[in-house]
């Protein structure tokens, strides 16, 4: 029952969301639009490029009025609260870089404590606290007396995000933190901001291209479809249900479900299949190799078989009634050989 | 509120007190006497620099008579004493306060511009708020120099100047926010103070050949014509500018994250870079009516503070930048003429561009103008 009355962090009810245009008609690019995001939920925005992700986070911060409706923070219209009010509830992570001259990363997290100091910028015990604990939670307390010129993007990335955990906001809103960074350094903030919502408590909303880390960590996907609609679930039922590759589709282009994410679509030989035999990563990486030829790997015997060893570099074999034998070592030499094979392949068919 | 447990955390923070954070006490105690130090030994420089120019001129007062009089304690004789207040303290102070408003004017400049190139001088307000005193001055009819003037008409000229700084500020801001790169604002900046010099160039060649020595002296900077009675209108000013600034510090701090980020830190982006600008207008403008367009401290005397004190906050930067710039242009006024070793006095900016134009360079063969806008 508790977690049923748990109030929304941030919450729009039926925004439109577009530009006002000088004595022209507003261009709406986002209709309707009802949105929730709780305490402690890690939220992603995906949507295609152009599809309007920038124009509902620039919305829902406040840094632009929807054309309709109400976005609701802890409750209270944002478009009322004033700058400071607002600066202590919701804090944002831009995707712009930062050049601050020299400045150290604890000055730097220490502007987070600005909408809750006092005119004169004076801070108290409670705002040191506060700026110890942002460093720490975001993984950036070694780094503390370094000037945040000196760090990579990633390291940079996360001062900027300890820096509006110092804000201690209710609602935590990240445009694309992901963009600049590598793989390894994208799955550290992914595990930093899953870890977030757990120690503070608020609710985190970020914007995405990578469609794998949405799916896989956030408790809630608000999915932009190019038409103007957003549509919110579990990540589950909006891949279920075939929302993604209806958003992202295009030409050339499915829904990998295994991988959770959309990937080039198989450039298939009609009548190209094949048997793959073989056990566990061997096996899974030899019809990724027989896909990549052109082929389709088939689970019923159908008078090709491959047949993979367990081992680095991998030997295989290609056996059956329908198919010269081949053998070879190295998945190289089996995508060169499947290739060579497909043309002939599909005569065969026509003719059989 | 926000119904989010942050009475828990509260409870977490009260039973970690601050003084047993070993990470933070030492060094940032130690950064803080630093600081502090830094701050004595500018102070101290400045107050032996402008001891030392009242003692120096074409009649030296010993250095014992000036602290004496400075102090109101002096038994030094009358002459010395008419000497250093009504002849040279006016002056001095002039020098002290145009250097400290420029330097401070510079530094919001370059926040403000996001250009570690931005000043007054280069990028043409000083030769804004000239055209705007020029207007005034020979568009009335027989007065010259500002000294000739009443209060009231002090002020018009005061007025016109800052009118004409604003003017400049506005063109070249609007300019920067479209062109990002620092360098191209440089150039136009230059190209602004070179279009309103040829303007004051044109109203010269068309008025009374008298007051073109008043304008020469107008245009290469000088303290030296300052008196008491001017001087009350630059200090009210440029206090007043100068207790705004202190007061501007910390949200052109948050400024330095850029725009957004400052507004999504509850700063009033629009109403700070108004404020900012309307003073960096008045203190550049009322220095430029008095003293002229004294060049380069603005740039210079910012990035010294920065390198000294190796941080960009406004809250130490400013004050420092203040103190720097002061003593950079009585220095300036030192080697100028102001040392009564030779009769003949260089125009400060003659001095002063061996302290600005190193800068520059160093600036721009640093890379530091090379900012991604």
């Amino acid at each position: 029952m508790t977690e049923v009355s748990r109030p929304a962090a941030l919450r729009a009810v039926a925004v439109s969301a577009g530009y006002r245009r000088r004595r022209r008609p507003a261009v709406t690019v986002l209709d309707d639009v009802h949105l929730e995001a709780r305490p402690g939920e890690l939220v992603t925005l995906i949507g295609p490029n152009g599809a309007g992700k920038s124009t509902l986070l620039r919305t829902l911060v406040g840094a632009q009025p929807p054309l309709a409706g109400h976005v609701l923070l802890d409750g209270k219209d944002v478009t009322a609260l004033s700058a400071r009010e607002r600066a202590r509830r919701l804090a944002v992570v831009l995707t712009e870089p930062v050049d601050v001259g020299q400045m150290s990363v604890a000055a730097v997290v220490a502007l987070g404590r600005m909408p809750h100091r006092s005119w004169t910028g004076r801070g108290t015990g409670s705002d040191r606290a506060a700026v110890d604990r942002a460093l720490v939670d975001a993984g950036v307390g070694e780094l503390r007396d370094r000037p945040l010129n000196d760090l990579s993007d990633g390291e940079r990335q996360r001062v900027m995000v300890a820096r509006a955990l110092a804000q201690e906001p209710a609602v935590l809103v990240l445009d694309e933190p992901t963009a600049f960074l590598d793989v390894a350094r994208r799955i550290e903030l992914a595990a930093m901001l899953t870890r977030l919502t757990a120690t503070t408590g608020a609710a985190i909303v970020l914007s995405t291209h990578d469609l794998a880390f949405a799916l896989r960590r956030s408790d809630q996907v608000w999915l932009i479809g190019g038409d103007g609609t957003v549509t919110a679930g579990a990540p589950e039922d909006l891949a279920h249900s075939d929302a993604i590759a209806r958003a992202f589709a295009g030409d050339n282009m499915v829904f990998d479900d295994a991988a959770a994410t959309v990937v080039v679509a198989d450039d298939t030989v009609p009548g190209a299949t094949l048997q793959v035999l073989g056990a566990g990563r061997a096996r899974q990486w030899a019809e990724h190799a027989v896909r990549r030829a052109g082929w389709t790997p088939i689970a019923d015997d159908c008078g090709r078989v491959l047949e993979v060893e367990p081992g680095t570099p991998c030997r295989w074999q290609l056996d059956g009634a329908h198919v010269p034998h081949a053998r070879g070592v190295g998945f190289d030499t089996l995508v060169a050989h499947l290739r060579d094979q497909a043309v002939p392949l599909r005569e065969d068919v026509r003719t059989g | 509120m926000s119904g989010r447990g942050t009475g828990v955390e509260d409870e977490v923070t009260r039973e970690v007190p601050a003084p047993d954070d070993p990470r933070r006490s030492p060094k940032s105690r130690r950064r803080a006497g630093s600081v502090a130090a830094l701050f004595a030994v500018l102070v101290l420089l400045l107050a032996g620099l402008v001891v030392v120019l009242i003692a120096q001129g074409s009649i030296a007062v010993p250095i014992g008579d000036v602290l004496g009089i400075l102090t109101g304690r002096g038994t030094a004789s009358e002459v010395h004493r008419t000497i250093v207040l009504d002849a040279r303290l006016p002056k001095v102070v002039a020098g002290l306060l145009a250097g400290a408003a420029l330097a401070v004017g510079g530094a919001q400049m370059q926040t403000l511009f996001r250009n570690p190139l931005a000043d007054p001088f280069v990028l043409g307000v000083s030769s804004g708020a000239i055209l705007g005193a020029a207007v005034v001055i020979l568009g009335t009819s027989g007065v010259g120099w500002l000294s000739g003037l009443g209060v009231v008409s002090q002020l018009g000229v005061t007025g016109a100047a800052v009118a004409g700084a604003a003017g400049v500020l506005l063109i070249a801001l609007g300019i920067a926010r479209r062109v990002g790169d620092p360098v191209v604002v440089l150039v136009v900046g230059v190209m602004l103070g070179y279009l309103a010099g040829a303007v004051v160039d044109m109203l010269v060649y068309y008025t009374d050949p008298d007051r073109l020595q008043a304008l020469a002296t107008f245009t290469r900077g000088s303290v030296r014509n300052v008196t008491w009675n001017e001087l009350q209108v630059i200090a009210v000013s440029c206090a007043v500018v100068l207790v705004l600034s202190v007061v501007l510090a910390h949200p052109l701090n948050a400024l330095l994250l850029g725009d957004r980020y400052a507004g999504s830190l509850g700063v009033n982006v629009r109403r700070v870079r108004f404020l900012s600008l309307a003073g960096v207008a008045v203190l550049s403008g009322v220095t430029t009516a008095y003293c002229g367009a004294i060049g380069f401290v603005g740039l210079a005397a910012p990035h010294l503070a920065r390198g000294l004190l190796r941080t960009s906050d406004h809250r130490v930067v400013l004050p420092a930048s203040a103190l720097i710039g002061a003593s950079v242009v009585l220095l300036a006024e030192y080697v100028a003429g102001g040392n009564g070793l030779t009769r003949t006095s260089l125009p400060l900016n003659s001095v002063t561009a061996f302290v600005g134009a190193p800068v520059i360079l160093w600036v721009l063969l640093s890379g530091r103008a090379r900012r991604s806008a």
